[in-house]
């Protein structure tokens, strides 16, 4: 009898243990908490230095931490990978680079700032439920015409079936006539506690959409 | 128990009395021997047509099927990995380690680099040749005096194109005339190699039509007296013989078989290699069962949506060195080569749906151009792509005669020929003439017109000045062999003679 008694306590205590709320499979928290960074926008780029130091560097450089910072704007964000492919087209010979950013000459950092700007959407949110197939248009920090929409994609080519992912082009034409470069965005919908950090892709992306 | 044992016994008989069936004692009757293969002149035909068919798979590149120390697959299109992706002029968009490695001249330590290493299979076709010359002339039957004389000098041809080939991939190749060789061959110095090629050409040439049958394409992807002129004047090119590399391409000019199609003609010799201007070029046509899958033509990596089912480039000529070798077209647009070569891509549309091709060729970022020369695929699953591999077209000899022209001292001929493929494009005619500045300008007039058709690293190792646009190479390096790819491991089995080449000696 203490047997039976001993083997229902045991099975009893692994289903209660079995029952506690905790997830262990998707990360846990409810859904509407995940993509919450919890710190600027600014702070979150200096806390993830593997991909964004040189951001962080040339953002602080060309005083642009408060446009970056400010509050209720969208900021996406280019990898280092697509700054240094900027410099290096830059500087195609390497001998001639500049050994810092600091050292950088004037005109390169106001050039950059400039760049900077169109990376940035400012007193709008751009978040991806909101964007469609079809293409909609905002205005960047830099007066340039952003263009954006989504695209499906399941890797087998299946049409509208699949993962969805936003696109994000500038209009780069000088002419009245528009030509928007793309780039995809990597990670969507980052909240931080000023606004929405969007990662680009870095792949063939190059800083100031050259 | 008792079941256990008769299941068991029932096992060894079944076993036992299968076993001894002499199966593999048996003979095939329908085996194909040396002596039976060649009787007729449709054997004859087939066999020289053979002997093309492996030359054309062996510029494609080994497969695991070809040989069991080759890892991949299939084959990568190695055509372009030898002669165009050492050039410095090309990128890999997607981050491809394979090509960036390529890039690098690091041919070694990756592994599957290595059949690229690999010469196999141009000496298999040098082989299948070799057979042919031996065993046609004693066939009578179906076979006319003259269809002999011209297989033979098909063969001759082919098995002399092999050798140039490998030789401008590997530097010393060994030389192989002989039909079965059991002697382990050793490489023989580049210079005999060209000489053997030059002296073959000179014996097949006579008997060599200017014209095969059937259309240009069918025409022009077997021997012909052009083809082998042009490959004469490459060889003698590499031997710095320019005066008689001038005279070989002034016979194919004064055949007045070929003709420099118009820009807008392009199309159709990249698409259809159905031109006047081609001399020479790898046969494929879907319609008769010769194409390539996703394996074994280079189109696979230039390509994406629309043009095959692919999202992303693999391979590409970044915008900022599409400026600089088209400086006409940086300059107003107007160089015609530029549209037809290159095209953006609306990279914004999803990649299950069609993307639209945007009209500025340029218009998309530094990375993101599509190399676009050769565009035609049957359909979107990249099954069945038969466009051409062009080997020697028009173009290729007027400048190559240009250059030997300007060698030479006659810099009034080298910029009469210069100017022609200048004018088709639509840039400005030369006018210099001085000499070394002719050179130069040919050297890039050719980089311009045949970007991407396999011959530009071979004009700069001909040259010995890959170093100065491939910064993983130096000069030291180029002169000890780094120009050249290194001998696969395989080339070494069983064989006392072999060397590897002497750069490849000290670097992976």
């Amino acid at each position: 009898m203490i047997k039976y008694i001993k083997t229902i306590a045991l099975i009893a205590a692994v289903f209660i243990a079995g029952c506690k709320d905790n997830y262990f499979a998707d990360g846990g928290g409810p859904v509407n908490t995940t993509g919450q960074l919890g710190v600027t926008t600014m702070q979150y780029l200096q806390d993830n230095p593997a991909s964004f130091d040189t951001l962080a560097r040339l953002i602080k450089l060309t005083g642009l931490e408060g446009t970056v910072n400010q509050k209720g704007n969208t900021f996406f964000a280019p990898r280092d990978y697509s700054i240094n492919n900027y410099f290096k087209l830059l500087y195609p010979d390497p001998a001639n680079r500049p050994a810092t950013l600091d050292a950088l000459p004037q005109d390169t950092k106001d050039e950059i700032a400039h760049i900077l700007k169109d990376y940035i959407i400012p007193n709008q949110e751009i978040l991806r439920d909101n964007l469609a197939t079809t293409y909609s248009y905002a205005t960047t920090g830099g007066g340039k015409k952003a263009r954006f929409n989504l695209v499906t994609t399941d890797y087998l080519g299946n049409v509208n079936m699949g993962a969805k992912f936003v696109n994000f082009s500038l209009n780069t034409s000088a002419t009245a006539a528009e030509q928007y470069k793309t780039v995809q965005i990597a990670t969507a919908d980052l909240r931080s506690t000023n606004g929405i950090v969007h990662v680009l892709a870095s792949e063939s992306h190059i800083f100031g959409f050259n | 128990m008792k079941n256990r044992l008769i299941a068991t016994f029932l096992l060894i008989v079944m076993l036992g009395g299968t076993s001894c069936k002499k199966w593999l004692d048996e003979k095939p009757i329908n085996t194909v021997t040396e002596d039976q293969a060649y009787r007729t002149g449709a054997d004859a035909e087939g066999a020289v047509a053979a002997a093309f068919a492996i030359f054309r798979r062996a510029l494609s590149g080994l497969t695991k099927d070809d040989t069991p120390s080759t890892t991949r697959n299939g084959s990568w299109g190695d055509y372009y990995f030898w002669g165009d992706s050492r050039s410095g002029d090309w990128i890999t968009p997607n981050n491809d380690g394979d090509w960036t490695a390529g890039f690098q001249n690091h041919l070694i330590s990756r592994t599957e680099l290595e059949p690229m290493t690999n010469w196999r299979l141009f000496y298999r076709a040098i082989e299948q040749a070799n057979l042919a010359i031996e065993k046609i002339p004693a066939i009578t039957n179906g076979l006319t005096d003259e269809r002999k004389a011209q297989l033979l000098a098909d063969a001759r041809f082919l098995r002399a194109l092999s050798h140039f080939y490998a030789a401008r991939i590997w530097g010393d190749v060994p030389i192989n005339l002989q039909a079965r060789n059991v002697q382990p061959l050793g490489r023989s110095r580049l210079n005999d190699v060209l000489k053997m090629v030059v002296s073959e050409v000179d014996i097949a040439l006579p008997d060599l039509p200017w014209m095969n049958k059937g259309t240009r394409k069918e025409s022009f992807s077997r021997g012909t007296k052009g083809a082998a002129l042009a490959l004469k004047a490459h060889a003698l090119m590499w031997l710095k013989d320019y005066q008689g590399a001038s005279a070989a391409i002034k016979q194919i000019m004064d055949s007045n078989t070929f003709r420099l199609v118009a820009a807008n003609e392009l199309r159709a010799l990249f698409d259809t290699g159905e031109s006047d201007e081609i001399i020479f070029e790898m046969y494929y046509d879907a319609k008769k069962g010769e194409y390539s899958n996703y394996y074994g033509h280079i189109m696979t990596y230039y390509l994406t949506n629309p043009y095959t089912d692919r999202t992303n480039l693999s391979l590409a000529v970044p915008k900022s060195k599409i400026l600089e070798i088209f400086p006409d077209y940086a300059r107003d647009k107007s160089d015609k080569r530029v549209p037809e070569f290159f095209q953006s891509i609306d990279f914004s549309v999803s990649g299950s749906e069609l993307r639209p091709v945007l009209p500025d060729p340029l218009q998309n970022g530094e990375r993101d151009i599509m190399f676009a020369k050769f565009r035609k695929v049957k359909d979107r699953t990249y099954n069945q792509m038969d466009a051409p591999v062009p080997i020697f077209r028009l173009a290729d000899v007027l400048l190559l005669k240009a250059e030997a022209d300007a060698r030479s001292g006659n810099v009034t001929e080298a910029l009469s020929n210069l100017n022609k493929i200048r004018e088709r494009a639509g840039i400005p005619v030369f006018t210099r003439d001085d000499a070394p500045v002719v050179i130069e300008e040919v050297l890039a007039e050719r980089r311009r017109e045949l970007i991407g058709e396999f011959h530009r690293v071979y004009d700069l190792v001909r040259l010995g000045r890959l170093h100065e646009f491939n910064p993983y190479i130096t000069a030291q390096g180029e002169k000890d062999g780094a120009g050249f790819f290194p001998v696969s491991d395989e080339a070494f089995a069983n064989n006392p003679n072999m060397e590897q080449t002497y750069y490849w000696q000290f670097n992976q």
